[in-house]
């Protein structure tokens, strides 16, 4: 998965429609971002990382490039 | 089976399921009809999510074994079952009818057992239909066993708060009967069984028990930072924790049980699950590559019933498929506790009652 990609899928998990979604965003921030939000996105990253990541990593988290750490930036395609 | 040792993994020939019913309370609970603290995007989206739109709730004066016992005596009549045949109660609960005594003995009174029946209680939740199925199964083996009777019931509306956001909207009660015996033409059937009690803050009631005594404080509502109402009494949920362990194991537990059994995931006619979440449950599904029409849901009519989701989806989703025909099933089932359960069996011509209300 391209880093994109994983930023648009990460757009319609929070519904956001009509703000950017950049590697800087801060997620507390947002007002979409709640326990239903967290499951969508850990279940992002499951479907295509294949890997788990505990809920209460998330409370460290600040931006979009903090969860993107979580999975390794490696990760993405280039 | 090399290399499945150090694991509670049970394996059965020739026991089956040969009767289940189900019964819910009349009043119903239209989740979109909830007032304050629910209301506006975030219910509407957490219905959607859920997958929960209704859901039924007893009376004050009903109890699980209430549901039970009347989903149990139609489904004997129905049956034409001989009473005096019925050797072991097991009675699968989180709503006891009393601390002490046991409520199993109680029932084989109330449903007129004879006095050499077995009965006891189970406590468990999510994984509950599977772990009692697996016990029901042991004991039917037994050759001087003719019937086993598996009851699984329960009545969260009794311990969840109705005003907490996390909890509010999910549960319903109800109440289930299922009769395991012996059937020369049944098959095998697999059980693995798991647990986790380092999780098991993630779905608790913390007071009440011994370890935490009722006093008046336990019982005093407190509101919380979400605006959520409930008391140290209620069930509390740490829906994310839930959710990785979910994930992680029960997917995990499938695949194991699929191989130790040596079934191909194809011969699968359906995947049944405990409903809790369909949004976690389709996730699943996803991860084990099974198509999604092969996994019935009743979340949306009667919510997470906890112990009794999987008969309830058997009798009111696939009813009519497993009484006419020969169905093999995955059935999941996965949270409180923590516990986990999955087996993995086939059901054919088995008596089913439609979905009876009370």
């Amino acid at each position: 998965m391209k880093k994109e990609e994983f930023l648009s899928e990460l757009k319609e998990i929070m519904e956001i429609e009509d703000s950017e979604l950049t590697e800087d965003t801060v997620l507390r921030d947002m007002m979409e971002f709640n326990s239903l939000a967290l499951m969508g996105i850990i279940a992002l990253i499951d479907e295509n990382f294949d890997m788990v990541i505990e809920a209460d990593a998330f409370e460290k988290v600040s931006t979009i490039k903090d969860i993107m750490k979580l999975i390794g930036m490696d990760k993405f395609e280039k | 089976m090399d290399g499945y040792y150090f694991m509670a993994l049970l394996s059965y020939d020739g026991i089956a399921i040969t009767g289940i019913s189900a019964c819910v309370p009349r009043k119903r609970i239209d989740n979109r009809s909830l007032s304050e603290p629910f209301s506006g995007p975030l219910l509407e989206k957490t219905i959607k999510t859920t997958g929960i739109v209704e859901r039924r709730i007893a009376d004050a004066s009903t109890c699980a074994s209430d549901l039970c016992c009347q989903a149990a005596s139609r489904l004997m009549d129905s049956m034409g079952i001989d009473r005096d045949t019925i050797d072991v109660v097991i009675f699968v609960t989180q709503s006891p009818d009393f601390k002490v005594p046991a409520t199993a003995p109680l029932i084989q009174h109330r449903l007129g057992l004879k006095k050499e029946t077995a009965a006891f209680d189970v406590n468990l939740g999510c994984s509950g239909y599977v772990y009692g199925l697996s016990m029901a199964y042991a004991y039917a083996t037994q050759a001087h066993i003719c019937r086993v009777l598996l009851l699984v019931g329960d009545t969260p509306s009794k311990y969840v708060s109705s005003l907490d956001k996390t909890t509010g909207i999910l549960f319903g009660d109800g109440g289930t009967a299922t009769i395991v015996e012996k059937k020369k033409d049944a098959g095998k059937s697999f059980f693995s069984l798991n647990s986790d009690g380092s999780g098991a803050n993630a779905l608790q009631i913390k007071a009440g028990g011994f370890r935490h005594p009722s006093t008046p404080e336990t019982l005093a509502n407190v509101t919380h930072e979400d605006g959520s109402i409930r008391n140290e009494e209620h069930l509390t949920m740490d829906g994310g924790a839930i959710f990785n362990f979910t994930i992680k194991q029960v997917p995990a537990d499938i695949k194991k049980l699929l191989e130790f059994s040596n079934t191909d995931i194809s011969d699968i006619d359906y995947l049944v699950y405990h409903q809790a979440n369909k949004f976690i449950t389709d996730h699943l599904t996803k991860k084990l590559k099974f198509p999604l029409e092969k996994v019935p849901y009743s979340l949306g009519k009667f919510g997470n019933t906890t112990c009794l989701t999987i008969p309830v989806t058997l009798v009111s989703e696939i009813g009519t498929e497993i009484e006419t025909g020969t169905k093999n099933l995955v059935l999941s089932g996965f949270g409180i506790g923590l516990s986990w359960a999955t087996a993995i069996l086939t059901i054919k011509n088995c008596h089913v009652l439609g979905m009876i209300e009370v």
